[in-house]
Order: C-alpha cells, then structure tokens, then sequence
C-alpha cells in the first residue's frame, strides 16, 4: 500500500467510527420547526437557519425566534406569558404553545427521550 | 487491482455503516393539536398512515365537541344545565353530561367531598374557569364564607331518568376536575373501537396509553414541582420517570400550572373545598389508574388531602399508585408506586407509605 492508499484508509475509517457516534446518539436534536396557526401548519423552518418570525393569531403576534438548532417564544401577546417563559427547545417531539393566541410551535425530525412528560 | 479493491471495499463498508444513520420508515404517528383548552398529543404506533390521520381528526372532533358540552359557563349543555340549576323547578337535562354528572357523584362521594364538582361558583369566584386571564388578587373573603356556608354539593342534585332537579342553589356545575380524565378515556375507547391497539392520548400533561411503543413501553417522564428551567434542560425538570403499561392512565394535579401571583404570593387553581382556598400542603400529585376519569379526580381529591389524609381517600377511591410531593419536597409514594417509578434525584427524601 502506499501512503495515499493508507490515506484513504485511514479517513474512511475515521468516518466510519464517527457515523457510528452520530448514529446512537442517545436523543437527537431535531431538525425542522413546525409553526401552527389554530391547529393549521402555518410554516415550517429549518432550525439551522437562524429566524425571527412573526405569526399571527387570535390576539396578534407572537415572535417566534430560531437560533443555533433551537426555537423559542420572544414574545406573545397573551396576559400569562407561559410560552415565552417556557424559553428555549431543541428536543424533537417538544411543543410549546400560546393557547390565547391560538399559535403553538413543534420540533420535528430525530427521536425524543419521552414518549410524554406528565405535569 | 489489488488497490482498488481496497479502496472499493472500505468505501463499501462506510457506506454500510452510514445506513445506520438512516431513519427507519415511520411506524410512529404523532400529532399535537390544541383541543380542549389544552395542548393534545395523540401517539399512535403501528398504524397505516390514512387511518392514522383518520383517526387522529376524529379524536380532535370530539375532544372540541366534549369541551364546549362540558364547559361550564359557555352556551352548551352544561352551560345551560348551570343555568337551570340556579332556577326552582325540574327541568330535563342533556344527555350528554348526566353520564359523566353520575360518574363525577360516585366519585365526588368517595372522595370524602375533596374532589367538589358542585363548587363552580367558587371556581368562577377565582376567576380560575377562564382559559388565560385569572383574578389578580383573591375575591373577598365574606363571599368565599356565604359561598361555603350554603355547602353546595354534588348530591344536593337529584337525577331520575333523565329529570332533573336540585335542592341548593348555590350549586353549579364545574366538571374541570374530571372532564380531561373522562375525555382522554373516551378518546382510547375509540382509538380501540376501530383497531387500534397501541395508543398514547395527552391531554396536557395527562394522559393515557394502550399497547406499547413498538419494543418497548410507553416512557414517560414528570415534570418536578419547584424546579424552573427550560425546555432544552428537559431531563433536569424531572422528578421521576416511569413506563406506562397498557390502558393506563396517568394524571398529575401540581400547583405550577394555573395561577396567579399577588403580594408575592401564589395562588394555584387546586381550591380546597373546607377553605374556599388554594390547597397549601402539597406541591403535586400523580396517580395512575385504568380510568382516566378517576385518575384525574383522585389527582386533584390527593392534592386537596395533603401529605396526612391522601392515603384513606386513596383507599377510597381505589388507587393504589400514588406519589405526593409534599410542599417541603418529600415524596410520599404507595408501595406498588415506589416499584414503578424512578426517582431522577437520590437527594429526594421518601416516604413510603401503605395504604389503610
């Protein structure tokens, strides 16, 4: 063999190990946000593209913010503020919703480590 | 040649490597939905893909048709049943909501009047029956004690048939505490009706399951009571873990989740029937119990009972699975819960409690 031929055997394997690592990660991150309007999928967003959206609802807007694989309520205009406390998700499966307002949020894509959280 | 073939088969063998990376077809259908003034989740697992959607806008269908049925104080038939309630006379009530008027008598009884569903005049008195805007401070308290004193409850209404009459009138009817667990059971009796047999419906963080999640059971975890942090920390906001086995309901009734603050001080939507106040010992409950409907009225009767009463109105009202977090963080848990759960913190100090 010579040293290209090492080469490639060397990186093919490196590779081989490193899709290994990314294949059984325990719970992985999700990969597009799904914004909903009355229960109507009102956009969906890729959450490795950074975004500030403004969706509509019953009220007026909530801000939905996207940054770094993860998404958020900014604001809201509802009087309880539960989903902007919420703060940030990134867990496929997570919702996060502003019932007054009529809007909630999703991750998709990846398997969460719950099937539900009970509260 | 002989490079070649090395090179060929190790790209062949990352190759292999990388379909594992590939995610299997879906065989899990989930769809979160905002229906009963809640967030819902349905899971369904090893369904077709149209009767999976099929079945998933039936059970969004109804849940909105119980809401407003149920609904104390919209212009359905409970709403209007509440109306008659507070007029002398009989009157022929909805068929609708005398099932689960019935239902809710049993267990109001059984409860040792903990769990109060003819108290929806102090319910309203709190402003706790609207879906975001609360009072800001507590109502007064001569009002809470002529309320109180008038002692409404669920056994003051008389049913024959389908007649109706009521001998107090200060009742009125507020199903909050029993109408999700009721819902969620209505809602896995018609997932099975049409062949369903591995299910999860979530009705905000109560819910109920058949079947199994593929190979494994359903995971679910709860929610701790005191501590604050974000979505993206989810595991660190558990107290406990637990699987769910096959139609079982789980349902958690905690002080974090409806209330206001005022004068630095919380006031939740847990009202204690003997104070006209928010319950003040525990911090949650959850119970798990074949029926939704008397998983979720125990979770709120438990919370009401406190760290000392949970374990005779347990008995009572026949659930053997029980945690309690009490409001200095012990949990309180019933044998066979204590061999169910697992605590996601060694610090947490438990109680393990048999039941009379």
């Amino acid at each position: 063999m010579t040293l290209a031929d090492k080469a490639v055997v060397f990186i093919a394997v490196l590779a081989a190990g490193l899709s290994f690592y990314f294949a059984w990660q325990p719970s992985a991150p999700g990969t597009l946000l799904e914004i909903y309007q009355d229960n109507t999928l009102y956009e969906r967003h890729s959450l490795n593209e950074p975004a500030t959206l403004n969706v509509p609802g019953k009220l007026g807007d909530s801000v939905i913010e996207i940054d770094q694989g993860r998404a958020r309520f900014q604001s809201s205009p509802c009087t309880s503020k539960f989903c902007v406390h919420a703060g940030w998700m990134q867990q496929a499966g997570d919702v996060i919703a502003c019932l007054p307002n009529g809007v909630h949020i999703q991750i998709h894509g990846g398997q969460g480590r719950f099937d539900a959280i009970a509260f | 040649m002989n490079r070649l073939k090395i090179l060929f088969s190790t790209f062949i063998f990352v190759f292999l490597l990388s379909a594992c990376q590939q995610e299997p077809e879906p065989e899990e259908h989930k769809s979160t939905m905002m229906v009963f003034g809640t967030l819902v989740t349905i899971t369904l697992w090893d369904v077709e893909e149209d009767k999976a959607n099929e079945a998933i806008s039936a059970v969004a269908d109804d849940l909105s048709f119980m809401h407003e049925a149920w609904h104390p104080w919209r212009p359905g038939p409970m709403g209007r049943m509440n109306q008659l309630l507070g007029m002398a006379g009989e009157f022929t009530g909805n068929i609708s909501v005398i099932p689960l008027i019935e239902k809710s008598r049993t267990l109001s009884e059984q409860s040792q009047g903990l769990f109060n569903p003819a108290l929806g005049k102090l319910v309203k008195l709190w402003g706790f029956h609207q879906e975001d805007m609360f009072a800001s401070f507590p109502p007064p308290q001569e009002e809470i004690d002529k309320l109180l004193a008038a002692n409404p409850q669920i056994s003051d209404i008389r049913i024959d048939d389908v007649r109706i009459s009521n001998d107090n009138p200060a009742v009125r009817l507020d199903l909050g505490a029993i109408a999700k667990g009721e819902a969620v059971e209505r809602s896995i009796d018609y997932l099975r009706s049409i062949g369903i047999d591995h299910a999860m419906v979530n009705a905000g963080g109560d819910l109920k399951a058949i079947g199994r999640h593929g190979d494994r059971p359903w995971h679910i975890g709860v929610r701790h009571p005191r501590k604050q942090c974000q979505e993206e920390n989810q595991a660190e906001c558990l107290i406990a873990r637990l699987d769910v086995r096959d139609n079982e309901a789980v349902f958690t009734s905690g002080d974090y989740e409806r209330y206001f603050e005022d004068n630095d001080k919380r006031y939740h939507h847990i009202l204690d029937p003997r104070t006209g106040y928010p319950a003040d010992q525990t911090t949650s409950v959850t119970v798990i119990h074949h029926d939704g409907a008397t998983a979720d009225a125990a979770a709120t009767a438990l919370f009401i009972a406190g760290p000392e009463q949970w374990p005779q109105i347990a008995r009572n009202m026949g659930i053997e699975h029980v945690m309690l977090i009490d409001k200095q963080g012990r949990a309180h848990l019933t044998p066979s819960m204590a061999e169910r759960i697992e605590l996601q913190d060694d610090d947490i100090e438990t109680v393990i409690q048999e039941l009379p």
